[in-house]
């Protein structure tokens, strides 16, 4: 019970301490999981209202390859981004391994099929009446589209938002490809692992409790954007 | 618009076909399509609208395979309110959201009663009210071909009338060619110029609805208006 209760002692005087290295660590975490949720957003929400509202031959399979890779184990992902990535690797030349680009490219890969296979879900059962009463307008391709994002938001608004939780959670893939190293791509869950091993538990549960907060109040704004506040 | 379908088949597995040898709609004309469910009406329209393709045959407008675009209307069975205002959603109807449409749009609402909760959001609407709205978002503007898919269904008698005295000034204002399938032979003679009776997913009889009603000369026809008094 005390660790817990120096764990919340030890979880405000970090957070009030304006120690730099904190700051450059929650910071860095926010700027991965936005980026990586905002960039897998942009290329899943469409691909998943494409798919969840159009038929086309080989539809049924596309649908179950994104549903296994909905599952798909972070290290899993890290580990094939790292070899790509790595010096010896196809896009090595770029300089991207152990940066916060290539934890941002790993998340994405992880991200894009939740949002997608959700997305799916989410316009499957309104694609049809609205498409149809779209067409029964007169409407064109590009405002339907829009009405159907617009009548889907709130489903599609929660698929973001379980890949956000995906991201901010995530420890196996940003570990092997960003490397934890200190001031450069050292996150809140890498700290967590780092704490927990050098045995500074209190201080290991105090970036959760951090953590924890810092998901708590994006989901909260997240929340309220999605209801239009 | 004038209208011309020949030889028209529509399957769906063993269960119904449509088969329609050849029907010809002239402009700015009513026309009533009256059938028991399950005789095809739906199925039609959804044909003409492009909604489904036939599986075989042709269906030309002005002589023309497919109509101008936007110049045809169909107002859906389960017709849907987007989650907007009842302005906003009758605005979808307009082709624009500026003073012009905007004005289309009030007295599309205004024809049917409905002015006065143009700022309610559609989503507070009851089901009558919502069908009402759907009515002047699919006739707030010009159009050569308005399809109606049993319109007035969800309605009351009161706003019936007001829903047919809105479809009769429609036609007259543009000129346009209406196509409302029902399963109201009152309805049908009160405002269609031409009744057209589907049975089996074929056209039966055609003719002024005061003909058709008064001497049928189909069986299957008597059979339906039987169970109506008009």
């Amino acid at each position: 019970m005390n660790e817990f209760v120096n764990s919340f002692r030890e979880a405000f005087n970090l957070i009030f301490s304006f120690d730099a290295e904190v700051y450059g660590i929650i910071w860095l975490t926010l700027t991965v999981t936005v980026s990586s949720t905002a960039i897998a957003s942009v290329i899943a929400v469409p691909a998943g209202i494409a798919i969840g509202s159009y038929d086309f031959y080989g539809k049924k399979l596309l649908v179950k390859i994104i549903h296994a890779f909905m599952g798909l184990p972070p290290v899993v992902a890290g580990l094939v981004v790292y070899i790509f990535l790595s010096r010896n690797g196809p896009l090595g030349s770029l300089g991207l391994i152990f940066t916060p680009a290539a934890m941002v490219i790993a998340q994405v890969i992880i991200i894009i099929p939740i949002v997608t296979g959700l997305s799916i879900a989410a316009v499957r059962l309104k694609s049809k009446v609205v498409k149809e009463n779209c067409k029964g307008l007169g409407l064109g391709k590009r405002q339907t589209f829009r009405l159907l994002l617009h009548e889907c938001r709130y489903p599609i608004f929660s698929a973001i938002l379980t890949g956000y939780g995906r991201a901010i959670s995530e420890v196996g893939a940003v570990t092997l490809v960003g490397g934890n190293i200190q001031y450069h791509t050292r996150v809140m869950t890498t700290t967590i692992m780092l704490e927990t091993r050098r045995g500074n538990y209190d201080q290991a549960l105090a970036i959760g409790i951090v953590l924890i907060s810092l998901s708590f109040v994006i989901n909260g704004i997240l929340y309220r954007l999605q209801e239009g506040k | 618009m004038k209208v011309l379908i020949e030889n028209i088949k529509k399957s769906y597995s063993d269960r119904f076909t449509l088969d329609i040898a050849k029907l010809e709609l002239a402009e700015g004309r009513i026309y009533g399509i009256l059938g028991p469910n399950g005789s095809g009406k739906t199925t039609l329209l959804r044909l003409i609208s492009g909604l489904e393709k036939p599986d075989s045959g042709k269906i030309r407008f002005d002589l023309e395979p497919e109509a101008p675009s936007g110049e045809i209307a169909f107002l859906l069975q389960d017709s849907y309110m987007f989650d907007f205002s009842v302005l906003e959603n009758v605005l979808l109807g307009t082709g624009g959201k500026d003073s012009a449409g905007k004005k289309l749009a009030m007295d599309a609402l205004r024809e049917i009663g409905m002015e006065k909760y143009a700022n309610a959001k559609a989503s507070t609407l009851s089901g009558g009210e919502a069908q009402k709205v759907a009515i002047a978002r699919t006739l707030a503007r010009k159009r050569q071909l308005v399809l109606l898919d049993e319109p007035t269904a969800s309605v009351d008698i009161y706003s019936m009338r007001q829903v047919e005295d809105f479809i009769k000034k429609f036609k007259i204002n543009h000129n346009a060619t209406v196509l409302l399938s029902t399963h109201n032979p009152s309805q049908a003679a009160r405002i269609a110029d031409e009744v057209v009776i589907m049975w089996n997913g074929r056209i039966i009889e055609r003719g002024s609805p005061e003909s058709v009603f008064s001497s049928p000369c189909r069986e299957e026809t008597k059979q339906f208006l039987e169970n109506w008094r008009i």
